[in-house]
Protein backbone atom coordinates (compact mmCIF):
# COMPACT_ATOMS: atom_id res chain seq x y z
CA UNK A 1 0.00 0.00 0.00
CA UNK A 2 1.21 3.45 -0.76
CA UNK A 3 2.75 5.14 2.21
CA UNK A 4 1.34 8.45 3.27
CA UNK A 5 4.31 10.55 4.24
CA UNK A 6 4.04 12.49 7.39
CA UNK A 7 2.72 15.92 6.75
CA UNK A 8 3.59 18.75 9.02
CA UNK A 9 0.01 19.91 8.83
CA UNK A 10 -0.98 17.04 11.06
CA UNK A 11 0.92 18.54 13.95
CA UNK A 12 -0.82 21.82 13.42
CA UNK A 13 -4.22 20.16 13.59
CA UNK A 14 -5.06 20.65 9.93
CA UNK A 15 -8.47 19.00 9.45
CA UNK A 16 -7.91 18.13 5.82
CA UNK A 17 -4.59 16.50 6.55
CA UNK A 18 -6.18 14.36 9.22
CA UNK A 19 -9.04 13.47 6.91
CA UNK A 20 -6.56 12.23 4.33
CA UNK A 21 -4.72 10.24 6.94
CA UNK A 22 -7.93 8.58 8.14
CA UNK A 23 -9.01 7.63 4.64
CA UNK A 24 -5.62 6.24 3.81
CA UNK A 25 -4.72 4.36 6.98
CA UNK A 26 -8.04 3.19 8.39
CA UNK A 27 -7.98 -0.21 6.62
CA UNK A 28 -4.48 -0.97 7.88
CA UNK A 29 -5.29 0.09 11.41
CA UNK A 30 -8.53 -1.85 11.40
CA UNK A 31 -6.83 -5.05 10.23
CA UNK A 32 -4.24 -4.80 12.95
CA UNK A 33 -6.89 -4.28 15.59
CA UNK A 34 -8.99 -7.08 14.25
CA UNK A 35 -6.10 -9.55 14.32
CA UNK A 36 -5.49 -8.77 17.94
CA UNK A 37 -9.07 -8.60 19.14
CA UNK A 38 -10.81 -11.03 16.84
CA UNK A 39 -14.09 -9.12 16.86
CA UNK A 40 -15.28 -6.63 14.31
CA UNK A 41 -17.03 -4.33 16.75
CA UNK A 42 -14.08 -4.23 19.07
CA UNK A 43 -11.73 -3.66 16.18
CA UNK A 44 -13.80 -0.74 14.93
CA UNK A 45 -13.85 0.87 18.34
CA UNK A 46 -10.14 0.30 18.68
CA UNK A 47 -9.56 1.87 15.28
CA UNK A 48 -11.46 4.97 16.27
CA UNK A 49 -9.59 5.22 19.57
CA UNK A 50 -6.33 4.80 17.73
CA UNK A 51 -6.92 7.85 15.60
CA UNK A 52 -8.11 9.87 18.56
CA UNK A 53 -5.03 8.92 20.52
CA UNK A 54 -2.86 9.82 17.57
CA UNK A 55 -4.59 13.16 17.27
CA UNK A 56 -3.95 13.92 20.93
CA UNK A 57 -0.38 12.73 20.94
CA UNK A 58 0.75 14.06 17.62
CA UNK A 59 3.51 15.83 19.52
CA UNK A 60 5.13 12.50 20.32
CA UNK A 61 5.46 11.62 16.64
CA UNK A 62 9.02 12.10 15.45
CA UNK A 63 7.79 13.09 12.03
CA UNK A 64 10.81 11.68 10.24
CA UNK A 65 8.95 8.92 8.40
CA UNK A 66 5.61 7.62 7.28
CA UNK A 67 2.81 7.76 9.77
CA UNK A 68 1.72 4.17 9.22
CA UNK A 69 4.27 2.62 11.55
CA UNK A 70 3.47 5.19 14.21
CA UNK A 71 -0.26 4.59 13.84
CA UNK A 72 0.19 0.82 13.85
CA UNK A 73 2.10 0.97 17.08
CA UNK A 74 -0.66 3.03 18.66
CA UNK A 75 -3.20 0.57 17.33
CA UNK A 76 -1.42 -2.43 18.83
CA UNK A 77 -1.22 -0.77 22.22
CA UNK A 78 -4.84 0.22 22.15
CA UNK A 79 -5.90 -3.23 21.05
CA UNK A 80 -3.88 -5.08 23.68
CA UNK A 81 -5.23 -2.79 26.34
CA UNK A 82 -8.70 -3.49 25.13
CA UNK A 83 -8.03 -7.19 25.15
CA UNK A 84 -6.67 -7.01 28.67
CA UNK A 85 -9.78 -5.23 29.80
CA UNK A 86 -11.73 -8.33 29.16
CA UNK A 87 -9.33 -10.24 31.34
CA UNK A 88 -10.05 -13.35 29.38
CA UNK A 89 -9.23 -13.52 25.75
CA UNK A 90 -11.31 -16.60 25.54
CA UNK A 91 -14.29 -14.53 26.59
CA UNK A 92 -13.58 -12.13 23.77
CA UNK A 93 -13.40 -14.91 21.25
CA UNK A 94 -16.29 -16.84 22.72
CA UNK A 95 -18.47 -15.28 20.09
CA UNK A 96 -15.86 -15.96 17.47
CA UNK A 97 -18.25 -18.07 15.53
CA UNK A 98 -20.52 -15.11 15.08
CA UNK A 99 -17.96 -12.38 14.45
CA UNK A 100 -14.91 -14.05 13.03
CA UNK A 101 -16.12 -13.84 9.50
CA UNK A 102 -14.82 -10.81 7.71
CA UNK A 103 -17.42 -8.12 7.26
CA UNK A 104 -16.61 -7.49 3.62
CA UNK A 105 -14.90 -9.76 1.14
CA UNK A 106 -11.23 -9.46 0.45
CA UNK A 107 -10.33 -12.39 2.62
CA UNK A 108 -7.18 -14.41 2.60
CA UNK A 109 -5.25 -12.40 0.06
CA UNK A 110 -4.81 -15.45 -2.12
CA UNK A 111 -3.21 -17.64 0.53
CA UNK A 112 -4.53 -21.13 -0.10
CA UNK A 113 -3.74 -22.20 3.45
CA UNK A 114 -5.45 -19.24 4.97
CA UNK A 115 -8.80 -20.91 4.91
CA UNK A 116 -7.45 -23.88 6.77
CA UNK A 117 -7.06 -21.83 9.97
CA UNK A 118 -10.10 -22.55 12.00
CA UNK A 119 -11.60 -20.16 14.46
CA UNK A 120 -10.10 -22.24 17.25
CA UNK A 121 -6.65 -22.04 15.77
CA UNK A 122 -6.94 -18.29 15.42
CA UNK A 123 -7.98 -17.97 19.01
CA UNK A 124 -5.04 -20.04 20.15
CA UNK A 125 -2.65 -17.89 18.17
CA UNK A 126 -4.08 -14.73 19.67
CA UNK A 127 -3.82 -16.16 23.15
CA UNK A 128 -0.27 -17.32 22.62
CA UNK A 129 0.81 -13.92 21.35
CA UNK A 130 -1.03 -12.18 24.16
CA UNK A 131 0.93 -14.19 26.71
CA UNK A 132 4.28 -13.06 25.32
CA UNK A 133 6.13 -10.64 27.56
CA UNK A 134 7.19 -7.25 26.34
CA UNK A 135 8.97 -6.28 24.19
CA UNK A 136 8.56 -9.55 22.34
CA UNK A 137 4.83 -9.22 22.06
CA UNK A 138 5.11 -5.74 20.62
CA UNK A 139 7.68 -6.75 18.04
CA UNK A 140 5.86 -9.91 17.00
CA UNK A 141 2.60 -8.03 16.77
CA UNK A 142 4.03 -5.21 14.72
CA UNK A 143 5.81 -7.61 12.40
CA UNK A 144 3.08 -10.19 11.72
CA UNK A 145 -0.20 -8.60 12.77
CA UNK A 146 0.73 -5.07 11.76
CA UNK A 147 2.64 -6.18 8.68
CA UNK A 148 5.51 -3.82 9.29
CA UNK A 149 9.03 -4.42 8.11
CA UNK A 150 12.00 -4.66 10.43
CA UNK A 151 13.08 -1.17 9.44
CA UNK A 152 9.64 0.24 10.10
CA UNK A 153 9.49 -1.41 13.50
CA UNK A 154 12.90 -0.06 14.34
CA UNK A 155 11.82 3.38 13.30
CA UNK A 156 8.55 3.26 15.19
CA UNK A 157 10.06 1.91 18.38
CA UNK A 158 13.30 3.82 18.24
CA UNK A 159 15.38 0.65 18.40
CA UNK A 160 18.12 -0.62 16.17
CA UNK A 161 17.41 -3.08 13.43
CA UNK A 162 19.59 -5.67 15.09
CA UNK A 163 17.74 -5.24 18.34
CA UNK A 164 14.43 -5.67 16.59
CA UNK A 165 15.64 -8.79 14.83
CA UNK A 166 16.92 -10.30 18.05
CA UNK A 167 13.73 -9.50 19.89
CA UNK A 168 11.68 -10.92 17.05
CA UNK A 169 13.69 -14.13 17.03
CA UNK A 170 13.37 -14.54 20.78
CA UNK A 171 9.70 -13.74 20.59
CA UNK A 172 9.13 -16.42 18.02
CA UNK A 173 11.17 -18.81 20.11
CA UNK A 174 9.01 -18.12 23.12
CA UNK A 175 5.93 -18.39 20.99
CA UNK A 176 7.05 -21.75 19.73
CA UNK A 177 7.48 -23.02 23.29
CA UNK A 178 4.16 -21.48 24.22
CA UNK A 179 2.44 -23.20 21.36
CA UNK A 180 4.22 -26.45 22.11
CA UNK A 181 2.78 -26.51 25.60
CA UNK A 182 -0.65 -26.50 24.08
CA UNK A 183 0.09 -29.79 22.44
CA UNK A 184 -0.08 -32.77 24.80
CA UNK A 185 2.84 -35.16 24.87
CA UNK B 1 -7.20 -25.92 25.09
CA UNK B 2 -4.86 -28.75 24.38
CA UNK B 3 -7.56 -30.55 22.54
CA UNK B 4 -8.00 -27.56 20.32
CA UNK B 5 -4.30 -27.23 19.68
CA UNK B 6 -3.78 -30.70 18.42
CA UNK B 7 -5.66 -30.36 15.18
CA UNK B 8 -4.06 -27.03 14.40
CA UNK B 9 -0.52 -28.27 14.74
CA UNK B 10 -1.18 -31.54 13.07
CA UNK B 11 -2.93 -30.06 10.11
CA UNK B 12 -0.92 -26.91 9.57
CA UNK B 13 2.51 -27.59 10.96
CA UNK B 14 2.71 -31.34 11.00
CA UNK B 15 3.96 -31.41 14.57
CA UNK B 16 7.07 -29.37 13.81
CA UNK B 17 6.40 -27.14 16.77
CA UNK B 18 6.98 -29.96 19.20
CA UNK B 19 10.28 -31.17 17.88
CA UNK B 20 12.26 -28.44 16.20
CA UNK B 21 13.83 -25.35 17.72
CA UNK B 22 13.44 -23.44 14.49
CA UNK B 23 10.98 -20.58 14.84
CA UNK B 24 10.19 -20.62 11.14
CA UNK B 25 7.09 -22.78 11.60
CA UNK B 26 5.73 -20.22 13.99
CA UNK B 27 6.60 -17.48 11.55
CA UNK B 28 4.74 -19.31 8.82
CA UNK B 29 1.80 -19.86 11.11
CA UNK B 30 1.63 -16.16 11.94
CA UNK B 31 1.83 -15.24 8.28
CA UNK B 32 -1.04 -17.57 7.53
CA UNK B 33 -2.99 -16.10 10.39
CA UNK B 34 -2.40 -12.60 9.01
CA UNK B 35 -3.49 -13.71 5.56
CA UNK B 36 -6.62 -15.36 6.92
CA UNK B 37 -7.59 -12.20 8.79
CA UNK B 38 -6.84 -9.69 6.07
CA UNK B 39 -10.24 -8.12 6.27
CA UNK B 40 -11.43 -4.77 5.07
CA UNK B 41 -13.45 -2.48 7.28
CA UNK B 42 -16.97 -1.37 6.63
CA UNK B 43 -17.14 1.73 4.47
CA UNK B 44 -18.79 3.74 7.19
CA UNK B 45 -15.83 3.23 9.50
CA UNK B 46 -13.83 5.94 7.77
CA UNK B 47 -16.73 8.34 8.08
CA UNK B 48 -17.19 7.43 11.71
CA UNK B 49 -13.53 7.96 12.56
CA UNK B 50 -13.38 11.22 10.65
CA UNK B 51 -16.45 12.46 12.44
CA UNK B 52 -14.98 11.63 15.82
CA UNK B 53 -11.86 13.55 14.93
CA UNK B 54 -13.94 16.45 13.77
CA UNK B 55 -15.63 16.56 17.14
CA UNK B 56 -12.34 16.78 18.89
CA UNK B 57 -11.33 20.25 20.04
CA UNK B 58 -8.57 21.89 18.18
CA UNK B 59 -5.22 20.56 19.22
CA UNK B 60 -3.74 23.79 20.47
CA UNK B 61 -0.39 23.65 22.26
CA UNK B 62 -1.96 24.05 25.72
CA UNK B 63 -4.40 21.22 25.02
CA UNK B 64 -1.68 19.02 23.65
CA UNK B 65 0.37 19.74 26.72
CA UNK B 66 -2.47 18.78 29.04
CA UNK B 67 -3.23 15.65 27.05
CA UNK B 68 0.40 14.63 27.18
CA UNK B 69 0.64 15.27 30.90
CA UNK B 70 -2.52 13.30 31.58
CA UNK B 71 -1.17 10.47 29.43
CA UNK B 72 2.24 10.61 31.17
CA UNK B 73 3.79 11.25 27.78
CA UNK B 74 7.01 12.99 28.66
CA UNK B 75 8.12 13.47 25.10
CA UNK B 76 4.77 14.82 24.01
CA UNK B 77 4.64 17.10 27.03
CA UNK B 78 8.07 18.50 26.34
CA UNK B 79 7.22 19.08 22.70
CA UNK B 80 3.96 20.74 23.63
CA UNK B 81 5.74 22.86 26.21
CA UNK B 82 8.09 24.10 23.55
CA UNK B 83 5.14 24.81 21.31
CA UNK B 84 3.52 26.79 24.10
CA UNK B 85 6.65 28.84 24.54
CA UNK B 86 6.76 29.58 20.84
CA UNK B 87 3.07 30.38 20.81
CA UNK B 88 3.37 32.79 23.66
CA UNK B 89 6.56 34.41 22.52
CA UNK B 90 6.47 34.59 18.78
CA UNK B 91 3.24 33.33 17.31
CA UNK B 92 1.27 36.39 16.43
CA UNK B 93 -1.39 34.32 14.72
CA UNK B 94 -2.35 32.57 17.92
CA UNK B 95 -5.43 33.87 19.60
CA UNK B 96 -5.34 35.75 22.83
CA UNK B 97 -6.98 32.88 24.65
CA UNK B 98 -4.42 30.40 23.46
CA UNK B 99 -1.58 32.69 24.42
CA UNK B 100 -3.10 33.28 27.83
CA UNK B 101 -3.53 29.55 28.31
CA UNK B 102 0.05 29.00 27.28
CA UNK B 103 1.28 31.61 29.71
CA UNK B 104 -0.77 30.14 32.54
CA UNK B 105 0.44 26.62 31.90
CA UNK B 106 4.03 27.74 31.55
CA UNK B 107 3.81 29.60 34.83
CA UNK B 108 2.13 26.72 36.58
CA UNK B 109 4.73 24.32 35.29
CA UNK B 110 7.60 26.52 36.38
CA UNK B 111 6.08 27.09 39.80
CA UNK B 112 5.49 23.40 40.26
CA UNK B 113 9.01 22.63 39.20
CA UNK B 114 10.43 25.25 41.53
CA UNK B 115 8.34 23.94 44.41
CA UNK B 116 9.49 20.41 43.79
CA UNK B 117 13.09 21.53 43.58
CA UNK B 118 12.84 23.54 46.77
CA UNK B 119 11.21 20.65 48.53
CA UNK B 120 13.91 18.32 47.39
CA UNK B 121 16.66 20.67 48.53
CA UNK B 122 15.00 21.20 51.89
CA UNK B 123 14.59 17.50 52.38
CA UNK B 124 18.17 16.87 51.46
CA UNK B 125 19.36 19.59 53.81
CA UNK B 126 17.30 18.15 56.60
CA UNK B 127 18.68 14.73 55.93
CA UNK B 128 22.21 16.02 55.98
CA UNK B 129 21.59 17.94 59.17
CA UNK B 130 20.34 14.82 60.87
CA UNK B 131 23.15 12.68 59.68
CA UNK B 132 25.83 15.33 60.27
CA UNK B 133 25.99 15.20 64.08
CA UNK B 134 26.12 11.45 64.03
CA UNK B 135 29.09 11.55 61.77
CA UNK B 136 30.85 13.99 64.06
CA UNK B 137 30.25 12.10 67.25
CA UNK B 138 32.54 9.16 66.60
CA UNK B 139 35.81 11.07 66.72
CA UNK B 140 35.07 12.70 70.05
CA UNK B 141 32.72 11.86 72.83
CA UNK B 142 29.35 13.08 71.79
CA UNK B 143 28.26 14.53 75.11
CA UNK B 144 31.19 16.84 75.45
CA UNK B 145 30.70 18.21 71.99
CA UNK B 146 27.06 18.80 72.49
CA UNK B 147 27.62 20.32 75.85
CA UNK B 148 30.18 22.74 74.60
CA UNK B 149 27.99 24.13 71.90
CA UNK B 150 24.97 24.82 74.04
CA UNK B 151 26.91 26.55 76.76
CA UNK B 152 27.49 29.72 74.86
CA UNK B 153 24.21 29.87 73.10
CA UNK B 154 22.12 28.35 75.76
CA UNK B 155 20.19 26.16 73.40
CA UNK B 156 21.35 23.18 71.43
CA UNK B 157 19.65 23.48 68.09
CA UNK B 158 20.45 27.02 67.11
CA UNK B 159 23.37 26.64 64.76
CA UNK B 160 24.19 30.28 64.41
CA UNK B 161 24.63 30.87 68.09
CA UNK B 162 26.45 27.68 68.65
CA UNK B 163 28.98 28.58 66.05
CA UNK B 164 30.72 31.08 68.25
CA UNK B 165 31.04 28.91 71.27
CA UNK B 166 31.19 25.66 69.47
CA UNK B 167 34.38 26.69 67.90
CA UNK B 168 36.33 25.08 70.66
CA UNK B 169 34.75 21.74 70.03
CA UNK B 170 35.38 21.71 66.33
CA UNK B 171 38.88 22.76 67.05
CA UNK B 172 39.23 19.83 69.32
CA UNK B 173 37.82 17.56 66.67
CA UNK B 174 39.79 19.06 63.92
CA UNK B 175 42.88 19.08 66.01
CA UNK B 176 43.05 15.35 65.64
CA UNK B 177 43.04 15.47 61.89
CA UNK B 178 42.78 18.81 60.15
CA UNK B 179 44.25 21.95 61.56
CA UNK B 180 42.31 25.09 60.87
CA UNK B 181 41.24 25.77 64.41
CA UNK B 182 44.24 24.16 65.87
CA UNK B 183 46.85 26.15 64.09
CA UNK B 184 46.39 28.89 66.57
CA UNK B 185 46.66 26.62 69.51
CA UNK B 186 48.83 23.91 68.11
CA UNK B 187 51.98 25.87 67.38
CA UNK B 188 52.86 26.28 71.00
CA UNK B 189 51.69 22.83 71.91
CA UNK B 190 54.71 20.87 72.80
CA UNK B 191 53.01 17.51 72.94
CA UNK B 192 52.92 17.31 76.67
CA UNK B 193 50.81 14.19 76.73
CA UNK B 194 51.89 11.29 74.62
CA UNK B 195 48.57 9.50 74.58
CA UNK B 196 46.47 12.29 73.16
CA UNK B 197 47.84 13.28 69.82
CA UNK B 198 46.31 16.55 68.77
CA UNK B 199 44.07 17.50 71.62
CA UNK B 200 46.82 17.12 74.06
CA UNK B 201 48.98 19.35 72.03
CA UNK B 202 46.33 21.96 72.10
CA UNK B 203 45.94 21.55 75.79
CA UNK B 204 49.56 22.03 76.50
CA UNK B 205 49.68 25.51 75.12
CA UNK B 206 46.69 26.55 77.12
CA UNK B 207 48.43 26.63 80.39
CA UNK B 208 50.97 29.11 79.18
CA UNK B 209 48.61 31.98 78.66
CA UNK B 210 45.99 30.95 81.18
CA UNK B 211 47.98 30.81 84.35
CA UNK B 212 46.37 33.95 85.59
CA UNK B 213 42.81 32.65 85.32
CA UNK B 214 43.74 29.43 86.98
CA UNK B 215 44.37 30.97 90.33
CA UNK B 216 41.15 32.90 90.28
CA UNK B 217 38.96 29.87 89.99
CA UNK B 218 40.91 28.06 92.61
CA UNK B 219 39.49 30.00 95.50
CA UNK B 220 35.91 29.29 94.57
CA UNK B 221 36.18 25.53 94.54
CA UNK B 222 34.38 25.25 97.80
CA UNK B 223 31.38 23.57 96.19
CA UNK B 224 31.46 20.06 94.91
CA UNK B 225 34.31 19.22 92.59
CA UNK B 226 31.93 18.06 89.95
CA UNK B 227 30.51 21.45 89.38
CA UNK B 228 33.91 22.85 89.07
CA UNK B 229 34.94 21.23 85.89
CA UNK B 230 33.20 22.93 83.03
CA UNK B 231 33.00 26.51 84.10
CA UNK B 232 36.73 26.90 84.13
CA UNK B 233 37.26 26.85 80.41
CA UNK B 234 34.16 28.68 79.37
CA UNK B 235 34.62 31.75 81.51
CA UNK B 236 38.18 32.00 80.51
CA UNK B 237 37.33 31.88 76.92
CA UNK B 238 34.72 34.56 77.16
CA UNK B 239 35.89 37.01 79.72
CA UNK B 240 37.76 35.61 82.61
CA UNK B 241 36.89 38.04 85.30
CA UNK B 242 33.59 39.63 84.50
CA UNK B 243 31.44 37.29 82.52
CA UNK B 244 32.63 34.05 83.90
CA UNK B 245 31.90 34.82 87.48
CA UNK B 246 28.42 36.16 87.04
CA UNK B 247 27.47 32.97 85.33
CA UNK B 248 28.55 30.81 88.19
CA UNK B 249 26.40 32.89 90.47
CA UNK B 250 23.34 31.91 88.53
CA UNK B 251 24.20 28.30 88.10
CA UNK B 252 24.81 27.59 91.75
CA UNK B 253 21.15 27.66 92.48
CA UNK B 254 20.58 25.25 89.69
CA UNK B 255 23.68 23.35 90.50
CA UNK B 256 22.19 22.32 93.76
CA UNK B 257 19.92 19.80 92.11
CA UNK B 258 22.46 18.89 89.55
CA UNK B 259 24.97 17.41 91.89
CA UNK B 260 22.50 14.64 92.35
CA UNK B 261 23.04 13.74 88.77
CA UNK B 262 26.37 12.04 88.85
CA UNK B 263 27.48 12.38 85.22
CA UNK B 264 29.38 15.55 84.73
CA UNK B 265 28.84 15.65 81.01
CA UNK B 266 25.12 15.81 81.27
CA UNK B 267 25.28 18.59 83.73
CA UNK B 268 27.46 20.68 81.58
CA UNK B 269 24.85 21.47 79.02
CA UNK B 270 22.47 22.44 81.74
CA UNK B 271 24.89 24.74 83.31
CA UNK B 272 25.64 26.33 80.07
CA UNK B 273 21.99 26.73 79.42
CA UNK B 274 21.35 28.45 82.66
CA UNK B 275 23.90 31.14 82.28
CA UNK B 276 22.63 31.90 78.88
CA UNK B 277 19.16 32.22 80.18
CA UNK B 278 20.11 34.51 82.97
CA UNK B 279 22.36 36.70 80.93
CA UNK B 280 21.77 36.23 77.28
CA UNK B 281 23.21 39.53 76.19
CA UNK B 282 26.44 39.07 78.05
CA UNK B 283 27.06 35.66 76.70
CA UNK B 284 26.88 36.52 73.09
CA UNK B 285 29.39 39.20 73.68
CA UNK B 286 31.48 36.78 75.57
CA UNK B 287 31.18 34.25 72.86
CA UNK B 288 32.04 36.73 70.23
CA UNK B 289 35.02 37.90 72.10
CA UNK B 290 36.50 34.48 72.45
CA UNK B 291 37.34 34.26 68.83
CA UNK B 292 39.37 37.40 68.78
CA UNK B 293 40.77 36.23 72.05
CA UNK B 294 41.46 32.93 70.49
CA UNK B 295 43.52 34.52 67.90
CA UNK B 296 45.37 36.34 70.59
CA UNK B 297 44.99 33.57 73.09
CA UNK B 298 43.66 30.64 71.21
CA UNK B 299 44.69 28.05 73.71
CA UNK B 300 42.85 29.48 76.60
CA UNK B 301 39.44 29.58 75.13
CA UNK B 302 39.14 26.63 72.91
CA UNK B 303 41.71 24.23 74.01
CA UNK B 304 40.70 23.79 77.58
CA UNK B 305 37.41 22.26 76.63
CA UNK B 306 38.79 20.14 73.89
CA UNK B 307 41.69 18.96 75.89
CA UNK B 308 39.67 18.49 78.98
CA UNK B 309 38.36 15.15 78.05
CA UNK B 310 41.63 13.38 77.61
CA UNK B 311 43.27 15.01 80.61
CA UNK B 312 40.59 14.46 83.11
CA UNK B 313 42.43 11.59 84.58
CA UNK B 314 45.48 13.65 85.30
CA UNK B 315 44.14 16.21 87.66
CA UNK B 316 40.61 17.08 86.98
CA UNK B 317 39.57 18.41 90.31
CA UNK B 318 42.13 21.10 90.75
CA UNK B 319 41.27 22.57 87.46
CA UNK B 320 37.65 21.98 88.02
CA UNK B 321 37.57 23.95 91.17
CA UNK B 322 38.18 27.18 89.43
CA UNK B 323 35.76 26.11 86.80
CA UNK B 324 33.34 24.86 89.32
CA UNK B 325 31.95 28.32 89.40
CA UNK B 326 30.84 28.02 85.90
CA UNK B 327 29.86 24.47 85.23
CA UNK B 328 29.98 20.87 86.17
CA UNK B 329 30.23 18.49 83.36
CA UNK B 330 32.27 18.29 80.27
CA UNK B 331 34.20 21.42 80.87
CA UNK B 332 35.41 19.88 84.03
CA UNK B 333 36.81 17.09 81.99
CA UNK B 334 38.49 19.29 79.50
CA UNK B 335 39.60 21.80 82.07
CA UNK B 336 41.04 19.01 84.07
CA UNK B 337 43.22 17.99 81.25
CA UNK B 338 44.47 21.46 80.58
CA UNK B 339 45.13 22.22 84.18
CA UNK B 340 46.63 18.87 84.69
CA UNK B 341 49.18 19.64 82.12
CA UNK B 342 50.01 22.66 84.08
Amino acid sequence: MEELPFNGDLAGGDREAWQRLVEHETPTVFRTCYRILGRVEEAEDATQETFLAAYRSIGSFRGDGPARAWLTRIATRESWQRAARYRKLSAISSSLDNDDTPPLGDQGGGDPLGDTLSAEAREQIRQAVARLPEPYREVVTLRYLGELSIAEIAEATGRRDGTVKAQLHRGLERLRREMATLVPG
Amino acid sequence: MSQRAEPMHETLLGGRLRTGGDPRPISELLERYAAATAVTPRPDLVTRVAASLRDQPEATPPRRYLWAVLAWDVRGASVAFGAMLRTFAADARAGTAVRAQSLALIGATLLLGAALAAGGVAGLAELLRRTGPDALTPPLPAPSLLAASPTPTGTEPSPGTSAAVVVPVPSAIASQGPGLPDPTASPPAGSPLPGASAPLATAAPVPGPTPSPAPTPAPTPAPTPEAIATPGPTPRATEPPATARPQPTDPPATQGPRPTATPRETREPDETDEPTETEPPEEPAATEKPRPDRTSEPDETDQPEATDEPHETDEPEPTEEPDGDGGHGSDGHGGDGAWAVW
